[in-house]
């Protein structure tokens, strides 16, 4: 019982140990900004953009004299931008899955009092049960202990949390505060570039009929910053929150946090009642409410 | 009574007295944050001139954004293409709303609802809505701020005896493309991030002629690290 009981005072502090409760919290305001986002058609819809865009730089590159410096600037940086952004959406693409799986757990900051209420519980009920010498306790203890096996598979931590860990792993190289910057980079340019296309091209042009690709970019540009600028400021907003979870232990780990500690538990207490199935009062029927000490030995 | 008793309603009078000292002391600390008027504020109307750019001088009031990473001193600038100044399109130019300019000591809100479907700022009281990258940002003051929803105190200004111009501004904020971003000095938190400096400038009580100038640095959001760069200018009318 004193195995158990040193068992549920680990369950009960592991969160502790791995600052979950300060971590767990910015795990869940990291979902909750990017859900909007994690999405198909949203993420079709940026992709637009990115052709819209490269179809007007396509139509200008080279075409026009006495270009603005603001378009010189998106010609040669635009293979970049596009790539750059085209990858991230692709990885944004290539994770929705993952995301709808962790976004499909219980909320983050659950998380710790997973781990703190069971652990809670072990550690009463073996409390109870050395200081009562109960073996009701011993079974309570040994039920809490499958629960916590039983706790990953319910939630179906075994094919969510490794999904999760892919996710953590593609989105790393994209939430740093230097990415974030170049992204921030990005529209300036893009944001730059249009506006030498509204008010330097078109302006000085006798029609426009010749730019449909750049018309199209103006047009648009409103709604693509509109749509671009929260974004943006979602991967700034969630550097911090994107580093407190990649400190966290890794996601696919996760489930054995539960069934580890569960099996040691049911592991000890079932070995406690054994103990005690070895000692059951002499018409050999198990009280299950007298105290082990008033057992008395089965003779040998 | 017994001497006991006297004794404890004793050091209970004097728990309950330091207490009220530390409340007091507290409640203090918090007039300072508010900006309480005092010695030397100037409360009023901070009415700007229209900025306004003759090649490559600007006069009059101004706005201009660094970049993420980028110094006050020497950039890298946003440029904004739709600005007058084409010369240097990082400097946009600033228009005096319909209240004339910046009102210190009360709140110049944003208007319900902000934006219009283009995304570009209603608000019009402190400056006209002014494009920048094609859509219209406004100014406003408001008692709680609109990006960190932090309740902050009207803007105040002071002007010591050599007419130097301080002031808390942390109700300043800027509204554009559906998005609000705090541009006050201190922060609605009272602090003083990155490159963001106090509000410092000149006053002449006999003209009430004043340079109001501060920076900002954004703190969350798409323009994350950039830092706003305010110069104002014009005449003071006292209220």
């Amino acid at each position: 019982m004193v195995a158990v009981l040193v068992l549920g005072v680990g369950v009960m502090l592991a969160p502790a140990i791995f600052s979950m409760f300060s971590r767990a919290p910015m795990g869940r305001d990291m979902i909750d900004d990017f859900r909007p986002y994690m999405t198909a058609e949203q993420i079709s819809l940026f992709e637009g953009f990115l052709d819209t865009i490269g179809a007007a730089d396509a139509e200008t590159a080279g075409t026009l004299d006495d270009a603005p410096a603001a378009l010189e600037t998106l010609h040669e940086r635009w293979p970049i931008i596009d790539d750059d952004m085209g990858t991230m959406l692709s990885v944004m693409g290539d994770n929705i899955d993952n995301f709808e799986a962790v976004d499909a757990l219980p909320p983050f900051d659950l998380f710790p009092w997973f781990f703190v209420a069971p652990g809670l519980m072990i550690t009463v009920v073996a409390a109870i049960g050395l200081a009562r010498d109960d073996r009701r306790a011993i079974i309570t203890a040994g039920v809490i202990g499958v629960g916590l096996i039983a706790a990953p598979a319910i939630f179906q931590m075994f094919s969510r949390a490794p999904l999760g860990g892919d996710m953590i792993n593609d989105f790393r190289p994209y939430m740093t505060t230097e990415k974030v910057t170049s992204v921030q980079g990005y529209f300036i340019d893009l944001g730059a570039a249009e506006g030498a296309l509204r008010t330097g091209v078109r302006a000085g042009a006798e029609s426009t009929a010749a730019l449909p690709a750049s018309e199209a970019f103006i047009s648009d540009w409103p709604r693509i910053a509109n749509e671009m600028a929260p974004m943006v400021g979602v991967m700034a907003d969630n550097v911090d929150n994107f580093a407190a979870v990649d400190a966290l232990p890794p996601f696919p780990m996760f489930p054995w946090f539960f069934v580890i500690p569960g099996v040691m538990v049911a592991a000890a207490a079932g070995s406690a009642v054994r103990g005690d199935r070895r000692r059951h009062d002499g018409d050999g029927e198990i009280d299950l409410a007298r105290p082990r000490s008033q057992l008395v030995e089965e003779p040998t | 009574m017994n001497p006991s008793t006297a004794h404890r309603r004793s050091r209970l009078l004097g728990v309950v007295l330091a207490l009220s000292l530390v409340a007091a002391a507290c409640g203090s600390d918090s007039d300072d944050d508010a900006g309480t008027p005092g010695d030397g504020e100037l409360v009023g109307l901070f009415e700007i001139a229209a900025g306004e750019c003759t090649g490559a001088e600007v006069a009059g009031t101004w706005f201009r954004m660094v970049q993420s990473g980028g110094t006050v001193a020497d950039g890298p600038f946003v440029p904004n293409s739709d600005s007058t100044c084409t010369d240097d399109p990082t400097i946009t130019p600033l228009a005096p709303g319909s209240d004339g300019g910046l009102l210190a000591g009360s709140y110049q809100p944003l208007t319900d609802p902000a934006f219009d479907e283009g995304g570009s700022a209603l608000v019009s009281s402190i400056v006209q809505p002014t494009t920048w990258f094609a859509v219209g940002f406004g100014v406003s003051t408001n008692e709680t701020d609109a990006q960190t929803n932090d309740t902050v105190s009207p803007p105040a200004v002071s002007v010591d005896d050599a007419g130097i111009l301080s002031g808390d501004l942390r109700a300043i904020a800027a509204s554009w493309n559906g998005q609000h971003f705090n541009q006050g000095s201190p922060k609605p938190d009272g602090s003083l991030p990155g490159a963001t400096t106090e509000p410092t400038g000149t006053y002449d009580a006999g003209s009430g002629a004043y340079t109001l100038e501060w920076t900002s640095q954004i703190e969350g959001g798409p323009f994350d690290g950039f830092v706003g760069v305010w110069h104002l200018e014009g005449t003071f009318t006292p209220a």
